[in-house]
């Protein structure tokens, strides 16, 4: 029985973002962060955004939905690549290893490649 | 605090405890002497100990046209550090990009180099692996501080200690990016599979079965090409990443140490 959640189901984005606003290493990496970015599977064709905006110096909000709408950058790849990444996978192994491309705003990825890291890990942590 | 000046002119710190035959530990990318600090008096029981910081690493001074980018001038600066220190010849361990360091120096000189041990530093395809074509490159000039702390996050063990891996990035950070971006042009630039036909002296290869950046098939490929001309011993260790030394200093001590006794190292 395959239980790799689906990244791309909308419940399990709801719980990513969930996790992710209440994850303190997400909020040292969230500082003055103010970043929408995107995943795009090119197998599917779906595409979703997780956006990190920092309230003040305690609190942070992390929100999620479909599309690519203002997205500053995307990581896209096939499917296998972000069944990968919710098995544990780091995000950077599979950019290396170029399973996973950035698309958009190249700099503005990698400046936030912590928080992108803060972000990518918890994947691993969502249930199907 | 003891520094050397290389024939090049670069003022080199290095660490140094024990004494018997010489042991020269060389550190891999973005890191400097701290990276042995959890096993530099373990091996100072056998061994005199130097531990080296590589030029612009940890208290080195820069060379005068800026960081290396090159391995081949890493190992040159080992070379002239152990000539400058009065080494006339030693076990050269490296780590990580410090391995590429330490082999090259062995081949340059053999008659300096009495045996290497490479930690996660056995590294051949590395463009495969590691990933590091000009792409990549482009993307980590861009925030090599960033890069390498999600690289250092990522590459330990399933076993480490929450603490052990702050320890490491607390080090990492330090470095200047110039530096840091400089090492992954070295390291992502080295071809170990070129130069091992050149390797004249016994080669310990430990490594650590999660280290993705360095995997174990690389390490044991190396050790496979070595076997046809040199003695080598190989370990691996499971649930350990990139940084054996500092994930599990007491086991990468006591393995690596036997590994070199049974090639009278």
């Amino acid at each position: 029985m395959n239980t790799t959640p689906n990244l791309f189901d909308p419940s399990v984005l709801a719980a990513w973002t969930r996790l992710a606003t209440s994850d303190a290493f997400v909020a040292r990496c969230a500082i003055l962060a103010d970043l929408r970015l995107g995943l795009r599977n090119t197998d599917s064709g779906q595409a979703l955004w997780l956006s990190v905006t920092e309230n003040s110096a305690q609190d942070h909000c992390v929100q999620g939905g479909f599309g690519r709408q203002d997205v500053a950058f995307y990581l896209e790849g096939p499917q296998d690549a972000f069944d990968d990444l919710a098995r544990g996978l780091p995000f950077n192994r599979l950019v290396r290893q170029h399973r996973l491309t950035v698309g958009g705003d190249l700099r503005c990825c990698v400046q936030n490649w912590l928080l992108l890291y803060a972000l990518m890990r918890l994947s691993a942590q969502l249930e199907a | 605090m003891p520094y050397v000046v290389t024939a090049d002119g670069v003022r080199t710190y290095y660490e140094q405890a024990g004494s018997g035959p010489a042991l020269v530990m060389v550190h891999g990318a973005s890191q400097d002497t701290l990276s042995w600090k959890y096993v530099i008096d373990l091996f100072a029981r056998h061994y005199s100990v130097y531990a080296l910081d590589l030029p612009g690493h940890g208290k080195s001074g820069l060379p005068v046209g800026g960081p290396h980018t090159a391995t081949p001038d890493n190992a040159r600066t080992v070379l002239q550090c152990l000539d400058a220190l009065d080494i006339r010849d030693a076990v050269l361990m490296g780590h990580s990009m410090g391995g590429g360091v330490v082999a090259q120096a062995a081949v340059f000189s053999p008659a300096h180099v009495r045996g290497l041990v490479l930690v996660d530093g056995a590294s051949v395809n590395v463009v495969k692996s590691s990933g590091y074509n000009p792409h990549i490159l482009s993307m980590a000039r861009i925030n090599p501080g960033d890069w390498f702390e999600v690289s250092f996050r990522t590459l330990m063990g399933s076993a480490v200690h929450a603490q052990r891996v702050e320890d490491l990035i607390a080090d990492a950070r330090r470095c200047d990016p110039a530096v840091a971006f400089a090492d992954i042009c070295a390291f992502g630039g080295f071809r170990m599979e070129r130069i091992l036909h050149g390797i004249r002296c016994p080669v310990v290869i430990v490594q650590g079965a999660q280290d993705w950046s360095v995997p174990p098939e690389s390490a044991r490929e190396v050790a496979r090409q070595l076997r046809d001309h040199v003695p080598v011993e190989y370990v691996e260790w499971q649930d350990v990443g990139h940084f054996p030394q500092n994930e599990c200093p007491q086991t990468f001590y006591q393995d690596t140490r036997a590994a070199m006794v049974r090639l009278l190292l």
